[in-house]
């Protein structure tokens, strides 16, 4: 099994963060956590070369440097690609995540990963890209690597992929059917018993758990403030002009309110399948109070009212969708100088 | 949906009238329902300031 491994320019061994704008760098064999891997990989195999880049680097040349990648990859003929472990390094983790899903679908090879859960790399890449949960920090090189070469062996051999907990990898979010012997009512019977018992067991439906968000300082004050008006409740423009859809979004838009002081129904419409629309069609001020922000601007309550609001369908939304469309969000309305925002939610 | 609000962390939630009409209320008269859409935003905004 022929191997290429990617490392950013930390665990490649040229420097710290004064170091992370270092441009991509190709070595022959094995380098740092390479060599710990080429122990635990099976035998006949061998790191044909290591592909070193700085995090900045990565971060602000992903494009071009996902070309490079996949193009040594290829040169070297390697049956699998492994980047990183990267732990909580979060732009190594995202760069990490990007090119094993680049590799694997030009390429057609194998191709795994380590990080932390918490890697924002992982709620980018998990569905497409196995990632092992490499623990937090470095102190876990070795299991990180020995479950990255044991999984990474399985894919390059087409071996059936076990379940995360078994395997070590982080849950990609696939159902898949499988024979039990034991009816719902007995498993769930046995679940509670070992609950009431204090005994561990596993539920069979993950329940997403949200961490806590730090509450930001309040607005010292009011008048001075701009304040945004951001919703999930789908209101867009009349004609829909970024086809915002109804569930699932994935998109987001922003709509110039700069010249309205009350939102009528027939300029509007409502992308959004999960509630009944027709009270905010009547009046888009039950959903974007456009009309009662005009009135505290003008009597000084408050300092201005931003010039667009944005919206975005949160029906059927997966977290880390939201996540990131929470984040993108964010970044515009900081960009605009916006203070405060209130998020109305259906 | 304030429980939905709380279990994804957000830490300033103000209970809105309803689903089909977070900040309004179509079983009011339009004055009655300006009044509310008033009163909402401004528990909305004391939030913020606090």
């Amino acid at each position: 099994m022929r191997v290429a491994h990617y490392l950013n320019q930390f665990f490649g061994g040229i420097g710290g963060e004064e170091k992370a704008d270092t441009p991509l760098d190709v070595r022959q064999g094995a380098l740092g956590p390479g060599r710990a891997l080429a122990q635990v990989l099976p035998e006949g195999s061998e790191i044909v070369g290591t592909i070193i880049c700085g995090d900045n680097f990565a971060a602000e040349n992903l494009d071009d440097i996902t070309a490079q990648v996949v193009q040594q990859v290829k040169e070297w003929k390697a049956d699998l690609f492994v980047a990183g472990p990267c732990f909580e390094a979060g732009r190594y983790g995202t760069a990490a995540g990007a090119l094993c899903a680049a590799v694997q679908s030009q390429l057609g090879i194998s191709a795994i990963s380590g990080m932390a859960v918490e890697n924002p790399g992982v709620d980018l890449h998990r569905h497409e890209v196995y990632i092992v949960d490499s623990g937090q920090n470095a102190a876990n090189m070795r299991e990180a690597v020995a479950s990255m070469a044991r999984l990474g062996s399985k894919l390059v051999n087409q071996e059936p992929v076990g379940r995360p907990s078994d395997e070590g990898y982080i849950p990609q979010g696939i159902l898949r059917s499988e024979f039990v012997e034991e009816t719902a009512a007995q498993r769930l019977a046995a679940m509670l018993l070992s609950k009431l018992e204090g005994e561990p067991f596993e539920a069979e439906v993950p329940i997403n758990s949200a961490e806590a968000v730090p509450m930001p300082p309040p607005v010292a004050d009011l008048s001075k403030a701009t304040v945004a008006l951001v919703t999930d409740g789908g209101l867009v423009p009349a004609g829909n002009p970024d086809k915002l859809p109804r569930a699932f979004s994935r998109i987001w838009g922003a709509y110039d309110i700069a010249q309205q002081d009350d939102l009528r129904g027939e300029a509007y419409e409502v992308a959004h399948g999960g509630y009944d629309n027709q009270y905010v069609q009547e009046d888009p001020d039950r959903l974007v109070p456009v009309d009662v922000l005009r009135e505290m601007e003008k009597s000084g309550l408050v300092g201005r009212l931003h010039n667009e609001f944005l919206s975005t369908t949160g029906n059927g939304n997966p977290l880390e969708n939201s996540r990131r469309i929470g984040r993108e969000m964010a970044e515009r309305l900081k960009a605009a100088g916006v203070d405060s925002v209130i998020l109305t939610s259906t | 949906m304030v429980p939905v609000a709380e279990a994804v962390g957000s830490n300033r939630i103000v209970k809105a009238c309803g689903i089909v009409f977070p900040v309004g209320d179509a079983g009011l008269s339009p004055e009655e329902e300006l009044e509310l859409r008033r009163k909402l935003v401004r528990e909305a905004l004391d939030a913020l300031a606090t």
